[in-house]
């Protein structure tokens, strides 16, 4: 008899599985990325024009802070995580995740942390509303005043320790709990994105704890943070986490991208080193952040931020070595793994103009880095993922998530984030700068503001296409097997949605495929029986 | 080498060491190559963590996930809120800090509660077997 997730609350609220911690953690985020999303169509309402007509300075403040801590702190990040801890124990054939009681204080560390982030809003003085940085002297007591901005350290605090426990045990658990076979060099793609990813998270998250700790103090006492120390602690975090939101969701495409073209992912090796060259590298460039400062040598992070292009070059080369010569099937987790693929490079070309000192002053502080960071962030990461939510969604439900709205939820997301960033490029290489409620009505930037105001409002459009989705797919179910995609990795060897125990039997690990090398031997061993085409085997009891 | 898994934090570790010497070499402030060198050092140490670990045990040796998982602890909730009760103390007070560590006490009680009885209940589950 299978086992089923408890559905009384206490299941969910309580549960040490992995895979109800992990899904409830995609809940809780999902959630919070609706309400950024809100805050980001109040923000684009207010610059469509000139002049102040929706919110006040200050609030609108509050607002490009918390969208963005929100999105850093309890979309993205967690989200990524979110993914990890479902999927690395299915993928490497574990019952669950090391220390589940941790995972579970983990989460609920999380989701506190944002309560208390969001708590802000209930001060007098408001929420934080010196951007998602928290930097001195704009975040001491004399210019942030009022315990918003207390709560927002604390938060933060509290969101971080999440992650970094979380990282932890999944990494701990690949390394403790890998089933017979599954070496690292069999490992699937996204267990290796994860791996990395979790050591990031491991080794520069403390930084920023330490920096929040610091700032704590000098807002009740008479000691002032170093404003240069501070960028350095921040920025040391502030980079890798960037990819930290970032490898996970490349890993959800590549495994998107192998089993829509029904191939084992092209240059395995290749993409195992790129991934720790690139996590060392990512953990390399934070002061390419502190260019304008003149307190950082720009040639070493200028060299370091310049060389992520090869190893990314390498990730651009397998997919395409992969989705070269396959079968190509276009669903829609496959249609967003393409997105990511081609929506990334404009971040990622932008990311090479930021990377150059000189270009770097011209456009630092300006909307050009606001595209540059959300054509990586939005148009890169969240398609990879809606590759990954598409791909997984029958093995996490046992239902198929709608392909029609799906791919309407694409086009509206593709158009949506190009009407979008694409003209914040334009205003930011003309000079406007970001963070700002109003701009001059004569410096020639309402059109395109317009333009990205209309743009928001088609993602807006893209994301509700998506929650109905969500709605109509789980309300009137089409019932998923356990292996619906024909995928490689073992989480398609457990029934959909999975038993607690994860797997009542696994197939032999020989490779990172190990379910297309089943395949493969079932159809070789049917090759071999089978006579070959054009010969009638000769009838039984039929004369010699 | 790959059924073990030390080799992974070593050689990223030696990767962030080459950053460091690179920065170090390169720039006179010592701030980038001791945050680089500090996460170099951690991750060389956890590969030899792993490796110290991995070196009394067979490949793939499943001693660890024979126990079993608790199946809901709500006390592990109770201790998350708890912390972020006691956190909230750094701006609104001692008397909240206060709060947060009774709440964390009680949370603690009952976690270790929980695993007493989880032992109880594999042990007469061991012993069942036993007499069978």
């Amino acid at each position: 008899m299978r086992e089923r997730p408890s559905r009384q609350p206490l299941g969910w609220i309580a549960s040490t599985d992995h895979k109800v911690i992990g899904l409830g953690l995609m809940a809780v985020c999902l959630l919070f990325f609706l309400i950024a999303g809100i805050f980001a169509l109040i923000m684009r309402s207010e610059l469509a024009r000139p002049g102040l007509q929706v919110v006040s300075t200050a609030h609108y403040n509050e607002l490009f802070s918390m969208h963005g801590s929100t999105m850093v702190f309890l979309v993205m990040t967690p989200l990524a995580l979110a993914l990890a801890v479902y999927l690395v124990p299915l993928q490497i054939g574990a019952a669950n995740l090391v220390a589940p009681r941790l995972n579970l204080w983990a989460v609920w560390l999380l989701v506190l942390g944002g309560l208390v982030i969001y708590g802000g809003f209930a001060t007098s003085h408001g929420a934080a509303a010196d951007g998602w940085w928290g930097m001195p002297p704009l975040s001491n007591e004399s210019y942030s005043p009022g315990i918003g901005q207390d709560a927002w350290f604390v938060g933060v605090i509290l969101a971080l320790l999440s992650m970094e426990i979380l990282a932890c045990t999944v990494l701990a658990t690949v390394v403790l709990r890998r089933a017979p076979g599954v070496t690292m060099m069999r490992l699937p793609i996204f267990t290796w994105t994860a791996v990395v990813t979790c050591f990031m998270v491991i080794f520069s998250f403390p930084s920023f704890i330490a920096a929040c700790v610091m700032m704590l103090v000098d807002r009740h006492s008479s000691w002032n943070v170093d404003p240069v120390l501070y960028l350095h602690l921040f920025w040391f975090y502030g980079h890798p986490v960037v990819y930290v939101m970032f490898f996970p969701y490349v890993g959800a495409v590549a495994e998107s991208i192998s089993t829509f073209s029904g191939k084992r992912f092209f240059g395995y090796g290749p993409m195992v080193a790129s991934l720790l060259g690139f996590t060392v590298l990512s953990m390399s460039v934070w002061a390419h952040h502190m260019f304008t400062t003149g307190q950082v040598t720009n040639e070493y992070f200028s060299l370091t931020s310049t060389a992520l292009a090869i190893t990314a070059g390498v990730e651009y080369f397998d997919a395409f070595g992969t989705l070269w010569g396959g079968s190509v099937r276009f669903t829609t987790s496959m249609l967003f793994a393409l997105g990511f693929l081609f929506q990334f490079l404009i971040g990622g070309l932008t990311g090479i103009f930021v990377a150059s000192p000189p270009l770097d002053y011209h456009v630092n502080d300006s909307y050009f880095v606001v595209a540059h960071f959300h054509y990586t962030l939005f148009a890169g990461s969240l398609f990879g993922l809606f590759a990954g939510i598409f791909l997984w969604f029958p093995k996490a439900t046992g239902a198929f998530l709608r392909e029609g709205l799906g791919k309407l939820q694409f086009w509206l997301l593709v158009i949506g984030t190009n009407l979008t960033f694409f003209p914040m490029l334009l205003v930011g290489y003309d000079g406007m700068p970001r963070r700002i409620a109003d701009y001059p009505a004569g410096a020639g930037w309402t059109g395109l503001n317009e333009l990205s105001t209309a743009g928001s409002a088609v993602i807006a459009a893209g994301v509700l296409v998506f929650v109905v989705n969500l709605a109509v797919s789980l309300g009137h179910r089409r019932t998923a097997g356990a292996d619906p995609w024909s995928g490689m990795s073992l989480e398609w060897a457990a029934s959909s949605p999975p038993p607690r125990h994860n797997f009542d039997r696994l197939p032999p690990v020989r490779s990172y495929a190990p379910l297309l090398d089943l395949r493969e031997a079932v159809e070789h061993a049917a090759a071999l029986v089978a006579p070959p085409p054009g010969v009638t085997p000769p009838a039984s009891g039929s004369p010699a | 080498m790959s059924a073990r898994a030390w080799w992974v934090p070593i050689i990223w570790g030696l990767l962030l060491a080459v950053a460091a010497a690179g920065a170090r070499l390169w720039m006179s402030s010592l701030t980038p190559p001791l945050l680089l060198g500090a996460a170099s050092a951690g991750s060389l140490l956890t590969g030899i963590g792993i490796y110290l670990w991995e070196r009394g045990r067979a490949p793939f040796d499943d001693r660890d996930t024979a126990r079993p998982n608790p199946v809901a602890s709500p006390p592990t909730v109770l201790a998350a809120i708890a912390a972020a009760v006691m956190s909230t103390g750094a701006f609104g007070g001692l008397w909240v800090l206060l709060i947060g560590v009774g709440l964390l006490a009680l949370a603690l009680v009952c976690v270790i509660a929980e695993l007493l009885l989880e032992r109880r209940a594999r042990r007469s589950a061991r012993a069942v077997r036993s007499a069978r």
